[in-house]
């Protein structure tokens, strides 16, 4: 679906993989649409690895730095 | 009678569908999580019973509350079922949409918040999306009550009868071991066909409720090829073939509108109350405002208006009238110094606690709650908590019963039963009426202020007390922490209204049993003593009571044995201990009861027994709400000990080290 509605500063990323979660944040995170591929808009992310705000598929959730990072690919 | 089951996934406006159908009020607000058990509703003028279910992201549950859902398809087999769902979020709504299409009862699929979806620009060929579901879809907006009566039609409508389910093409392998099974189950096991192939999707799917309901069941043809089906990660091939059916189904459905609004309010709030720097001083300052009108500009001169029509011309009327009639005076005691002013006495701070209470809603219905999750959800990762126990704490100030309930949406067990025990330690509105009258006596001008002071004592000694909980329990630091943050409402007036009226009534409610047994209790105690009714009241069984314990009470700064009498009275419900106090106090010195209390409490004791009071034993309901929580006896016990003894040190500390300064 092609629902990005502004070509918004944010930086956008890509989902490399969710092998690193653990079960239940995997679960979740499924449950919420997101799989390898999909494309976050990263809103905010707050200083000293606190949590990270994406948008996707017109949803905004919180998540914690580690999660982010290692849906990234963990490095 | 036809049962409709309400499902759908967390915030997407189940409660309030369902208040706007039924004739019942539930609790609404705007995050995950608000209903956590199922409430039952009829639709008006009708035989047709709503049943409001907690929300879920899918039929395999991560969270007590969502477990509730699951087992509730499993043992109740709904006539039908009203899917709820977040028209702008259709993508992922959908991956729940396809479990219960697959469950084999006719479905209604309604497409809520459906103006927010026009705002995006986006609209749904809802006769080709009923097509390819195979169940009837309808748009709503239940917040702004459009689109229900023809929805209330549908339901009452549609034949109550089993449909055709929802038939997806899983691979060959899947599709194999579904067929198999179910065959299998229909055979040997009578259940109907499309039962039997729901169970084994979700069985394959590793739904842990159906395995458990599996083994209960003893459904061989599922239990034996258990291993083989993980063995072939069946789940991920159903997730995959969920997925694309959701991305073919929407992008046939999908039409782009022209126009598209630009005014995104949530981004621009959401700019400020969700600032890396500012976030928590917006947090720290929204609680200010909300004690500051509760307590300084409209709660507190409205008791004090109240208190004066209670104990003036009420009281008087009645006295007048008891003894018109001839009353006997000790009956006439009873409900003029006892009842009267035991119970109004409580009763007049009806207003600054329905204030807090509105303020409380106006957040929960605004969306605000999710943010203050996610801003302190740092400061909740230092003692091993996610930001989400944030939530149950904060409603743990209306009423600490409630609280523990919210705490069910937590996924960890570990972290849920860390939240329980710090629950009572926030101060709830039950305790505000010994503030206010603690507040009045001594700290006339900062109000809000040494109240604020409690309440943030009280989130103090939560903290510290889970950083133990974190290092006895050994929780890990990382834990799941995802919460969604939800576009902001305008707070409806009549939700807030109605959310105000649902968390109050239990205090007037309470103010006519509890309180008025309570009062009436420690009015009799203090005027029957071992040789009958006792003129002194130092003479009565509750002076007898308070004496006995009051030295080990001397460190803390309490003088007196009728402190110890009302305290022991609060583990009825805190409010009695103000009723209390009114009635003992009222007995023995027959000056106003601020005049006797700056006799026998400095400013420092009196807030040494303040702090007593906020952190000392949870009363009764507190107390069965932690048993049921943690299913066991012990855990109520160990509340009961821990918090009064940490209340005792906290009060000593605070006494002792003031005394040297003062």
């Amino acid at each position: 679906m092609q629902l990005r509605y502004s070509e918004s500063a944010y930086p956008i990323v890509t989902v490399q993989q969710m092998r690193q979660l653990d079960g239940q944040t995997a679960h979740r995170l499924q449950n919420l649409g997101i799989h390898p591929g999909s494309q976050l808009t990263v809103l905010r992310e707050y200083p000293f690895h606190g949590p990270v705000i994406v948008e996707f598929d017109q949803q905004k959730i919180g998540i914690r730095y580690v999660v982010f990072q290692s849906l990234l690919g963990g490095q | 009678m036809t049962t409709v089951a309400l499902l759908g996934n967390p915030n997407t406006g189940k409660t309030t569908l369902f208040n706007e159908l039924t004739d019942k009020y539930a609790y609404v607000g705007n995050w995950e999580g608000v209903t956590v058990d199922k409430k039952l509703g009829r639709i008006r003028h009708s035989e047709m019973v709503v049943v409001d279910l907690p929300g879920i992201y899918s039929l395999t549950p991560i969270t007590k509350d969502e477990a509730v859902a699951c087992n509730y398809l499993l043992n109740d087999s709904p006539d039908m079922i009203l899917n709820v769902t977040n028209a702008s979020q259709l993508k992922r709504n959908m991956l729940l949409s396809i479990e219960l299409l697959e469950f084999g009862r006719p479905v209604v699929l309604a497409l809520n918040m459906i103006d927010d979806l026009k705002a995006n620009g986006i609209s749904y060929d809802f006769a080709e999306l009923a097509k390819r579901l195979g169940c009837q879809v309808r748009a709503t907006n239940a917040r702004k009550k459009s689109g229900l009566d023809q929805l209330r039609q549908e339901l009452l409508a549609t034949p109550p009868t089993a449909t055709q389910p929802l038939h997806l093409a899983y691979p060959a392998a899947v599709q194999a071991a579904i067929t198999q099974a179910s065959q299998a189950l229909v055979t040997d096991y009578q259940l109907t066909p499309a039962f039997a192939n729901w169970l084994a999707i979700q069985y394959l799917n590793r739904n842990q409720i159906v395995r458990r309901y599996a083994n209960k069941h003893h459904l061989q043809p599922l239990l034996r090829h258990q291993q083989a089906y993980d063995d072939q990660n069946f789940e991920e091939q159903i997730f995959q073939t969920r997925l694309a059916f959701i991305d073919d189904t929407l992008t046939a459905t999908t039409k782009y509108l022209h126009e598209v609004s630009n005014a995104n309010l949530t981004a621009k709030i959401d700019r400020i109350v969700t600032h890396p720097v500012l976030g928590l001083p917006i947090f720290v300052g929204i609680f200010l405002l909300m004690f500051k009108l509760s307590f300084d500009w409209i709660g507190t001169p409205l008791s004090d208006g109240l208190d004066a029509f209670i104990s003036g011309p009420l009281s008087a009327t009645a006295n007048q009238f008891l003894t018109s009639i001839g009353a006997i005076p000790f009956l006439k005691s009873l409900i003029v110094d006892g009842i009267i002013a035991g119970v109004g006495g409580v009763l007049s701070f009806i207003p600054q606690i329905f204030v807090l209470f509105a303020c409380i809603s106006v957040l929960e219905d605004s969306g605000y709650m999710a943010r203050a999750a996610l801003v302190t959800d740092r400061l909740m990762q230092l003692i091993g908590l996610n930001g989400k126990a944030f939530i149950p704490l904060i409603i743990g100030f209306g009423c600490n019963v409630t609280g523990i309930m919210a705490a069910r949406t937590i996924e960890q067990p570990k972290e849920r039963l860390v939240t329980t025990l710090i629950s009572p330690f926030m101060s709830c509105s039950a305790r505000l009426p010994i503030y206010g009258l603690f507040v009045a006596a001594f700290f006339q001008r900062n109000q809000a202020l040494i109240v604020l002071s409690l309440y943030f004592l009280g989130i103090a000694v939560a903290l510290l007390m889970a950083k133990i909980y974190q290092w006895v329990f050994k929780i890990r630091e990382n834990t799941v922490f995802i919460i969604e943050l939800p576009k902001y409402h305008v707070p409806r007036p009549d939700i807030i209204a109605m959310g105000t009226w649902e968390k109050g009534k239990g205090f007037i409610r309470k103010a006519g049993t509890v309180i008025f047994g309570g009062t009436v209790l420690i009015w009799l105690l203090s005027n029957l003593g071992p040789r009958g009714i006792v003129t002194n009241i130092d003479q009565s069984f509750s002076a007898a009571i308070g004496q006995f314990v009051l030295p080990l009470f001397r460190p803390i700064g309490i003088t007196s044995w009728q402190t110890i009498s009302a305290l022991m009275t609060g583990v009825l419900a805190k409010e009695v201990i103000s009723s209390s106090m009114i009635v003992l106090f009222h007995l023995s010195g027959q000056t106003g009861l601020i005049a006797t209390f700056s006799s026998l409490f400095t400013p420092l004791s009196a807030y040494a027994l303040l702090v007593f009071i906020l952190i000392y034993a949870p009363c009764f309901a507190t107390l069965a709400a932690i048993k049921a929580e943690t299913n066991s006896k012990k855990w109520a016990l160990y509340s009961v000990v821990s918090s009064t003894v940490i209340a005792y040190l906290a009060a000593l500390l605070i006494y002792q080290v003031g005394s040297l300064f003062i």
